[in-house]
């Protein structure tokens, strides 16, 4: 059984973003998926209840980043804020409509970031989230309540930070083990297919498992282009990264939260499974 | 005291063909240079030789002398042996943009610094971020931006573990970040919070208050740790720039080793590009966007690479010799050079590429040569050479910087030193008026060169001027002449110098003769060119030029205009003018009349009086009172009135060629003689009655001569002209003919009283010891008229009355 046939057709492609640089980036990927797998892109921005009620705390402040300076915040500081950023979110959805003649969608949720997001999970498989959206919706600790989320398969999108160079056309899955690899080949192969670059594969690991290559050109569809298929501990895998960084990282489910946090700090966009 | 016509072969020059001892002008050395010049080639020679500042060369003389050609010949003759000048380039100037530099280089060594500067230019362009590409270097960077980003990161993480250690998360807020309570991994709402014990309340908000404080001094030293990053990595750009640059920059130095000054604007191009690479970069990316934006072509952008290219001003090929260099339009900019604009974006804007050199770039280390009269004609052009050679530098700015017309930045490029001397040609006039009105002429000009346009003709002269014209065949590529045409050029040379004892040196005239009969020669299918095509091409010529003419002789020969060429008339003579339409001239006679009556001695030129005659003519009137009182009224006043006027005239009359004539009129009028109409009359006077030399006489004997020969020539006919003018004369052949034939005769007078005696067939008249004329001669009855009118003006003052103006006439 590979990895291609494990996954059900995407029904829509659901991203929850706000206009920040990183919510761009991660509005522009998620873009690619739909338009790789054909499926309608739903946008959505969500206005987090509890932050708004913490805003009327008295002890409610904030540092802010240019100055350093401490404001008190208030709920209507934080109803409004989350308007504008709404508004931005919502135009930013129209302009790829229009530019990418792509199905598109655009809703605001409000309440508890995660009961929002059970709300409209139900009718998407493909969960895209920014790691700004908060813990509880970290793929590694899915919570008790995630019925509907658990159904999905969530990614977390850490777009690049650091300075952008020169990369290869390439783009890297790195899995725990060959069990792990499941969904993140088969998104990653739509992908390099569709970027017409192609596409390396490591398991981290200090052997290759047998049939490992096997398995994954078994895992990828026609027209990608398998560059690479190894085995590799940790540490000759970043140095590896960080002499030839591709384009995308896709990480498959169980990677050690240490090699994860050194992966994060390559400045290469990630994008994070939870299966 | 009579007068001998003159013999046909005083009218003209006669050259034997066979004397000239050649067959045609094959037969001739070929001679470049006039002769007999040795003046003007003395004075060229010492003013290229002699050094110092404003050994420049005025070099005057008529247009069409052939001055220009002569100057040339010799001046690339000298340029070809001496030393080629250094090159000049420009520079960019880093540390003042608007003033660029001038570098002197060895010869030659301006087109490699050019080719190696545009080479380096090409190189850096793709060099240098390739060496940014590159993996190690990459790394650098990512490891860079990385340690920075951690250190944010991890002063965060820091902060957020600590809070989680307290139940208190880093939340994201508005415009930064803040803390918040939790309670089993969810924000405490406020109404739960104040739920809490108090206690617990009080902790937490201790807690977050020092956690704020910390997170504030996180965030203050976010700025710096940014400064730090982005000055990290400008010296890590600045390291590798500086690596590229050298390497690239290495072959050019190596080449310009033995250039300090090449060396040292090296090593400010470095300094520069070390410093600057991203910028510029960043300038062309953004100028070659503008370019895809905007559709059209991206101008020049000095802000790019292009600034470390160089403008390789004036060069040379090494053993070229000095430049000569003519300027034949000789503005101010095309003298000094420019600086040339270019529009980008509506505005127009320059830099040191754009500076153009001007002929004194041209020429530095050489000659320049200019046309004096298109230098003067030109705004700002004759300052602007004298500006350079006062100041010995070639300083470049507009006329409008020059006159501080605009204040907008512009470029002030370094002066370039000069040394070079320069030729101005011109007209005599041009020299004359330049000495006397421009004070620093004479400083900045001080060689003269008189190019003389005739020449001495003698045995070895003429033989000189034969091989010059030899030389002119040969130089425009003419069939040969035979000996009876060059004998025709020889006649043609000396009546274009109007004395049979010069020879014309207007090469430009001779020029065109020559090739005129050329083509008549080579229309006739003739291999050689002969006499009748010299003769037929100055025929075909004056044909060409004299309409003018023709309709005046028509104009006589239907009595339009009254020119009696017969019978004899009391006051009234035919005078002879000469008339100049473009180069072309021609003789026309004038009737000139003379009334006299009683008054105060005033003889009344009518001309002057309408405002028609010039102040030579004037004088000359002047002078006929002068005679009239001296020979007539020593003592007793000259109480005459008389008016003068030449008939039928309605332009201007200039020159004092007709003051004989004049006189004669006068005195006839005085003595109520007859003059002979069939004579023609010409030549000035003094106020002693003698008689001298005029201008155009072989025009003027022409032109009575085609009156009366259109009228039929009676024999009787003929001009009366001074007789020192008979070295000039040079008369056409069919005028000689008549001479020869009787039909027309040439007097030559010296005095007032031979011609008188011609014109009347009476005696003048010499005074005896008590000063009385003898009875019946002219000069008497000049005296008794002039006698009767001072008593009649004596009689009419005894009455008190003054001398009527009019009244008893002629």
């Amino acid at each position: 059984m590979t990895a291609e046939t494990e996954m059900r057709p995407f029904r829509r492609v659901l991203v929850a973003f706000d206009p920040s640089p990183q919510g761009q980036a991660l509005l522009e990927l998620a873009a690619e998926l739909a338009e790789s797998f054909g499926t309608p892109l739903s946008g959505l921005y969500i206005e987090d209840e509890a932050m708004i009620s913490y805003a009327a705390s008295p002890l409610a402040n904030e540092v802010t980043l240019g100055t350093a300076s401490l404001r008190a915040l208030s709920s209507e500081r934080m109803r409004a804020h989350f308007r504008v950023e709404a508004g931005l979110a919502r135009r930013a959805v129209e302009s790829l409509r229009a530019h990418r003649h792509l199905e598109c969608s655009f809703q605001t949720g409000r309440g508890r970031l995660d009961r929002a997001l059970e709300g409209v999970a139900a009718e998407s498989d493909l969960l895209l989230l920014s790691p700004r959206l908060g813990p509880a919706f970290d793929p590694r600790r899915p919570a008790a309540r995630q019925t509907a989320l658990a159904r999905s398969l969530l990614a977390l999108f850490e777009p690049a930070r650091a300075r952008q160079g020169q990369r290869k056309r390439v783009i890297q899955v790195i899995a725990a083990d060959a069990e792990q690899l499941g969904a993140s080949l088969a998104l990653a192969g739509r992908l390099a297919a569709r970027r017409h670059g192609s596409l390396s594969v490591a398991v981290v690991a200090s052997t290759a498992p047998k049939g490992l290559e096997r398995q994954v050109r078994a895992g990828l569809g026609e027209g990608v282009d398998l560059a690479s298929v190894t085995a590799a501990p940790p540490e000759v895998l970043l140095e590896q990264l960080r002499r030839a960084p591709p384009e995308l990282l896709v990480l498959g489910p169980a990677v050690e939260p240490a090699l994860r946090k050194a992966l994060a700090r390559l400045g290469i966009p990630l994008l994070e499974l939870s299966r | 005291m009579s007068i001998t016509p003159l013999q046909p072969q005083d009218l003209t020059f006669h050259c034997d063909p066979l004397s000239l001892g050649i067959e045609s002008s094959k037969d001739l050395e070929p001679r470049e240079t006039p002769p007999g010049q040795d003046r003007v080639l003395g004075a060229i020679d010492f003013a290229v030789e002699i050094p110092g500042r404003g050994y420049n060369l005025f070099l005057m003389g008529p247009e069409g002398s052939g001055k220009h050609s002569l100057l040339m010949r010799l001046l690339e003759k000298r340029a070809a042996g001496e030393a080629t000048p250094a090159d000049w380039v420009y520079v960019h100037d880093f540390e003042r943009k608007h003033r660029p530099n001038a570098m002197r280089l060895p010869t030659g060594r301006g087109v490699q610094l050019d080719q190696a500067m545009q080479r380096f230019v090409e190189d850096v362009r793709e060099a240098i971020p390739a060496l940014f590409e590159n993996e190690e270097n990459q790394n650098r960077f990512r490891t860079l931006e990385e340690g920075f980003r951690q250190k944010s990161e991890e002063a965060f993480e820091g902060l957020r573990e600590k809070a989680e250690e307290k139940d208190i998360a880093l939340i994201r807020t508005p415009q930064g970040f803040g803390f918040a309570p939790l309670a089993e991994g969810e924000i405490i709402k406020p109404e739960d919070f104040e739920k809490l014990p108090k206690e617990e309340q009080e902790r937490f908000k201790s807690d977050i208050e020092a956690l704020q404080r910390e997170l504030q001094e996180v965030v203050k030293q976010m700025p710096r740790w940014d400064r730090d990053r982005r000055q990290a990595l400008r010296e890590l750009q600045s390291e590798i720039t500086a690596m590229g640059v050298g390497t690239s920059l290495e072959p050019v130095i190596e080449q310009f080793q033995d250039l300090p000054e090449v060396l040292e604007y090296l090593e400010a191009v470095k300094r520069d590009l070390s410093a600057n690479y991203h910028a510029i970069r960043l300038a062309e990316q953004a100028a070659a966007q503008k370019q895809e934006q905007n559709g059209f072509e991206a101008s020049f952008e000095i802000g790019g690479f292009e600034r470390y290219k160089v403008n390789a001003l004036v060069t040379h090929a090494d053993g070229g010799g000095a430049p000569v260099v003519v300027e034949d339009n000789p503005t101010a900019m095309n003298l000094i050079g420019r600086a040339e604009h270019v529009s980008r974006f509506g505005a127009l804007v320059t830099d040191f590429s754009l500076i153009k050199p001007g002929a004194l770039h041209l020429a530095n280390g050489g000659y320049l040569v200019a046309d004096a009269r298109k230098l003067l004609t030109q705004p700002f052009a004759w300052d602007a050479l004298k500006r350079a050679l006062k100041a010995e530098e070639i300083r470049i700015e507009s006329p409008a910087q020059s006159m501080s017309l605009i204040s907008t930045a512009s470029l002030e490029p370094e002066p370039i030193p000069l040394k070079t001397k320069v030729i101005l040609l011109g007209e005599r006039r041009l020299f004359y008026l330049l000495s006397e009105l421009d004070p620093e002429f004479e400083d900045l000009f001080k060689v003269v060169g008189d190019f003389d346009e005739e020449l001495d003709r003698e045995e070895e002269t003429q033989r000189e001027f034969l091989r010059l014209i030899a030389g002119q065949i040969a130089y425009h590529e003419l069939r040969p002449f035979d000996a009876c045409a060059m004998t025709e050029v020889l006649r043609h040379s000396i009546r274009l110098a109007g004395d049979r004892r010069k020879l014309s040196l207007h090469l430009r005239a001779l020029g065109d003769l020559l090739r005129e009969a050329d083509y008549l020669a080579g229309k006739d299918g003739a291999e050689i060119a002969g006499e009748d095509h010299v003769r037929q091409a100055i025929r075909a010529r004056i044909h060409r030029r004299d309409r003018i003419r023709e309709k005046s002789q028509e104009s006589i020969e239907r009595k339009i205009v009254n020119i009696s060429t017969e019978g004899a008339e009391v006051g009234q003579i035919n005078g002879l003018s000469v008339l100049q339409f473009g180069g072309f001239a021609f003789g026309r006679p004038s009737r000139i009349t003379a009334r006299v009556h009683v008054g105060g001695g005033k003889v009344t030129d009518i001309e002057r009086e309408a405002k028609l005659g010039g102040p030579l003519h004037s004088k000359g009137v002047m002078i006929l009172s002068g005679f009239l009182a001296g020979r007539y009224a020593e003592e007793q006043p000259l109480s005459l009135a008389a008016t003068l006027v030449f008939e039928q005239s309605y332009g201007g009359v200039d020159g004092d060629s007709a003051s004989s004539a004049e006189l004669y009129a006068l005195l006839s009028a005085l003595s109520e003689v007859p003059l002979r109409q069939d004579l023609a009359v010409t030549g000035s006077v003094d106020q002693f009655g003698r008689v001298q030399a005029i201008g155009g006489v072989n025009e003027k004997i022409e032109g009575f001569f085609d009156i009366c020969q259109h009228r039929g020539l009676t024999g009787s006919q003929g001009v009366m002209i001074p007789a020192a003018n008979v070295e000039h004369l040079m008369l056409r052949e069919e005028v000689v003919e008549a001479v020869k034939a009787g039909k027309f005769a040439v007097y030559p007078v010296e005095t007032i009283d031979q011609g008188i005696e011609l014109l009347t067939g009476k005696p003048a008249g010499e005074p005896d010891a008590e000063g009385v004329y003898p009875e019946g001669s002219i000069n008497a009855l000049v005296d008794a008229r002039l006698k009767a009118f001072a008593k009649a003006r004596s009689a009419f003052a005894a009455k008190g009355e003054e001398a009527p103006d009019k009244g008893a006439g002629a």
